[in-house]
């Protein structure tokens, strides 16, 4: 599956996380990218936590774009515009942005590539001249609504999610056309929003108000859901199934024939009060002999990894997902072929 | 015959760039649905194998489930076919349930394979094969047949048999860890937001093993191991730590490169705007709405490493001009203004959003059970061959008949023999 599409040339000419996410999936899968960047580079390459190496782009970019070829284009430059509009003219898939159409027409290249726009808001809609960001997205989208707790303000996440929700969209989006141009002989014009993108992560709150004029908020989970402090690191634990094993685990026997707990529809309304049990007895353990324990019972529990936890992790290890190479630091693939084809 | 009155007919013209492309879909709850309902969404023609015995949890149980999750709040007769989570996720895909533990139930799947181009599961590693439906079998079968796979976690290491969900699997991924209001207490996303994200790099994976094969020949089994793919999207985060960076403290909604970045109240109970600030333009755009332009100078905040220092200040101000104003109004305000800004929406915002409407984003569908309602749509979007959300969620076992029959040309002798064995069936069993 790594060359899959091999011999597929791809103009990168977002500047931008979603963008660059789905260039980066084509190249992980043979495709020879090339970013065009503005003079002095992309904005990408100072996102994100800083590097180890002061010489280096940051390593949210060279995450992104590791693998790819950079031509830069000044748009005040005729020769320069033209030469970049003849990389683009050659190439099997054109992404780009608002930015991009300053030297380049996508139009007429869609005859014969796939050329997909890749922006923040739909071109023509109520959100024209927005920015975006972020927290702007999922804000947006409903999802930071429901995050955090009914104390404070809502949370946005982390990251740059909305933003590679889009890059997979468009990477969808992308392939799919190029599978389709295999019978038809012809590209076409697509496009991926990170505003609609972002908005498709957001479970079914459009379908759960059209249902029954509810919503969800950020007052209780809809679901058996704990986070719970271990002696020294805390514990996510989602009790769908398993509530023998889960006593087990916790070694609390007792929540079995509590009539609070005794069947699924009980124990979902008095959730938060096994939730205290389960803390207590959290508390007697450290997070990965509880994991361990919960897991040997098939029990959904899993400790909250810091960025430490994982480059100790023995299975990220064995998968071969955290490759070093000259102080340098890269991950391992994004899916895999289990069979070599 | 299947009792279900008015089975619907499938779709017969198909324009997105996936028509003709077959999938069988053993997948449940959300992430794997939501692979196969991009696909079905782009075209593809999924066939969706429902167990009768372990039935999608997103259906819920033939008892009911959360009152929230149904029309009017009443579960009706059949919960199962009224479930918004289960209607929401399986759109434009036919259903067929068997047993595949009874006789000639498998013998069904090896039909549907020989005309098939994929089969997708999210079943623990290795079931699949126990079931006799992994890549060896059906490859035998179909050369070019491709599995997908969806474990929580890749298969080969230490946790390979981890029962992971989509709030556990954030934990996991390393996600969870990097938000929190700052009091050390991690805090999850309130939607099991792994799970879109593994459905998003499931379709990914197909589509990637479609390409393939047409310059092989022949199909593949792949492997999508959710967490390691969310990783990916917090790749930043790890290869800094690698690499002897500061390790990233959660602090609510602040970030690195932004202040203020948060979100501050309006009118209204739980109402707020979310309001970020990257440059000096925006920090000054932004004190001349609010009527402070004497802050632009201010010490306190001249800066953008001043305003960072001084977050708490800035939301004093901040929050006092938003609250009692309305959060759409303030956003579109300060976005005329060139402050990125947003309400904070909530469910009820979003189904009323008439930008959404008019961009086609969301579906109105008619779903015999449940009634006619609207439905949220995906980001895919082709010009000459566009996908679309066509055809409400099928029903449990509603398109038993259409596929033995008609798909795979059995006689109705052979169908009624499976129902009669109970390797089909019409309805969940209780």
């Amino acid at each position: 599956m790594r060359e899959a599409f091999s011999g597929i040339s791809v103009v990168d000419a977002t500047g931008s996380i979603a963008g660059n996410y789905c260039a980066k999936l084509l190249r992980l899968h043979g495709a020879d990218v090339t970013m065009v960047e503005p003079v002095g580079g992309s904005p990408v390459r100072q996102w994100g936590p800083p590097g180890g190496r002061a010489d280096d782009a940051s390593p949210l970019f060279r995450h992104l774009n590791a693998g790819k070829r950079s031509v830069s284009v000044d748009v005040a430059n005729d020769v320069s515009r033209r030469a970049a509009r003849r990389i683009a003219e050659a190439a099997d898939v054109v992404l780009h942005d608002e930015r991009a159409e300053a030297w380049l027409d996508p139009a007429p290249l869609a005859e014969r590539a796939v050329v997909c726009r890749i922006t923040d808001f739909p071109a023509v809609s109520r959100w024209e001249g927005w920015s975006g960001s972020e927290m702007i997205h999922q804000a947006l989208s409903g999802v930071m609504y429901v995050t955090g707790s009914p104390d404070h303000q809502p949370l946005y996440g982390v990251g740059h999610r909305a933003y590679f929700a889009a890059g997979v969209s468009a990477y969808i989006t992308v392939t799919s056309a190029l599978l389709e141009r295999r019978s038809s002989g012809r590209g076409q014009r697509a496009r991926t929003t990170v505003l609609e993108s972002s908005a498709a992560m957001a479970q079914n709150f459009v379908t759960q108000y059209a249902y029954n004029r509810t919503y969800s908020t950020r007052r209780r989970y809809p679901g058996m859901l704990s986070i719970l402090k271990c002696r020294d690191a805390w514990v996510i634990l989602f009790a769908l199934r398993h509530f023998d094993g889960l006593c087990e685990t916790f070694d609390v026997p007792e929540l079995l024939t509590d009539p609070r707990f005794v069947d699924p529809v009980v124990r979902g309304a008095n959730w938060h009060l096994a939730s205290d049990i389960l803390a207590a007895a959290a508390a007697r353990f450290d997070a990965d002999e509880l994991v361990d324990r919960g897991q040997r019972r098939k029990v959904s529990i899993e400790k909250v990894h810091s960025m430490a936890d994982l480059l100790r992790s023995e299975q990220l290890r064995a998968r071969g997902m955290v490759v070093q190479d000259d102080g340098r630091t890269s991950l391992g693939p994004v899916f895999r072929s289990v069979v070599a084809s | 015959m299947s009792e279900l009155a008015g089975e619907s007919e499938p779709r017969s013209e198909v324009t997105g760039p996936l028509a003709g492309v077959q999938v069988i879909d053993f997948t449940s709850a959300w992430a794997g649905p939501m692979t196969t309902r991009s696909l079905a969404f782009l075209g593809a023609t999924v066939i969706k194998i429902e167990s009768p015995v372990t039935m999608d949890s997103w259906r819920g149980s033939v008892h009911g489930a959360a009152p929230d999750r149904f029309p009017d709040l009443v579960p009706g007769e059949r919960p199962y076919n009224r479930n918004s989570y289960f209607n929401t996720q399986n759109h434009d895909k036919l259903s067929v349930a068997l047993n595949l533990k009874m006789p000639g139930a498998a013998d069904v799947v090896y039909a549907l394979a020989e005309t098939s181009d994929v089969v997708i599961a999210n079943f623990s590693p290795g079931v699949l094969d126990r079931l006799g439906l992994g890549y060896d079998r059906l490859s035998a079968i179909n050369p070019r047949i491709i599995t997908v796979e969806m474990p929580a976690f890749g298969s080969g290491g230490p946790m390979t048999h981890h029962v992971g969900m989509g709030m556990t699997m954030e934990a996991a991924c390393g996600m969870t860890g990097l938000m929190g209001y700052g009091d050390g207490k991690p805090v999850p996303t309130g939607t099991a937001y792994m799970d879109p994200i593994g459905g998003l790099h499931g379709a990914a994976a197909v589509l990637t093993a479609l390409v393939d094969r047409e310059r092989t020949g022949v199909g593949q089994r792949i492997e999508v191991a959710q967490t390691e793919a969310a990783m990916h999207w917090i790749g930043d985060e790890l290869i800094a730590a690698a690499e002897g960076g500061e390790p990233w403290q959660a602090c609510g909604n602040r970030v690195r490169d932004a202040a203020p970045h948060d979100a501050y109240p309006c009118a209204g109970t739980d109402e707020w705007v979310a309001v970020a600030v990257f440059d000096d333009d925006q920090w000054r755009a932004l004190c001349a709405e609010i009527g402070r332009n004497g802050l632009v100078d201010d010490p306190r905040f001249a800066t953008s490493d001043a305003r960072w220092q001084n977050q708490d200040d800035l939301a004093d101000v901040i929050g006092a001009w938003t609250s009692g104003q309305d959060k759409s109004a303030v956003a579109q305000r300060l976005q005329r203004a060139g402050v990125p800004a947003a309400p904070v929406r909530n469910g009820a915002d979003i189904w009323g959003c008439p930008g959404l409407r008019e961009i086609g984003f969301l579906a109105t569908l008619d779903h015999p059970e449940a009634g006619t309602h609207d439905y949220p749509g995906l980001a895919y979007r082709l010009e000459r061959t566009p996908g679309a959300v066509r055809r409400a969620a099928p029903r449990f076992g509603e398109h038993n008949d259409h596929v033995l029959r008609e798909v795979l040309g059995f006689s109705a002798e052979r169908v009624e023999e499976l129902r009669a064995s109970g390797a089909v069936a019409d309805r969940p069993a209780s």
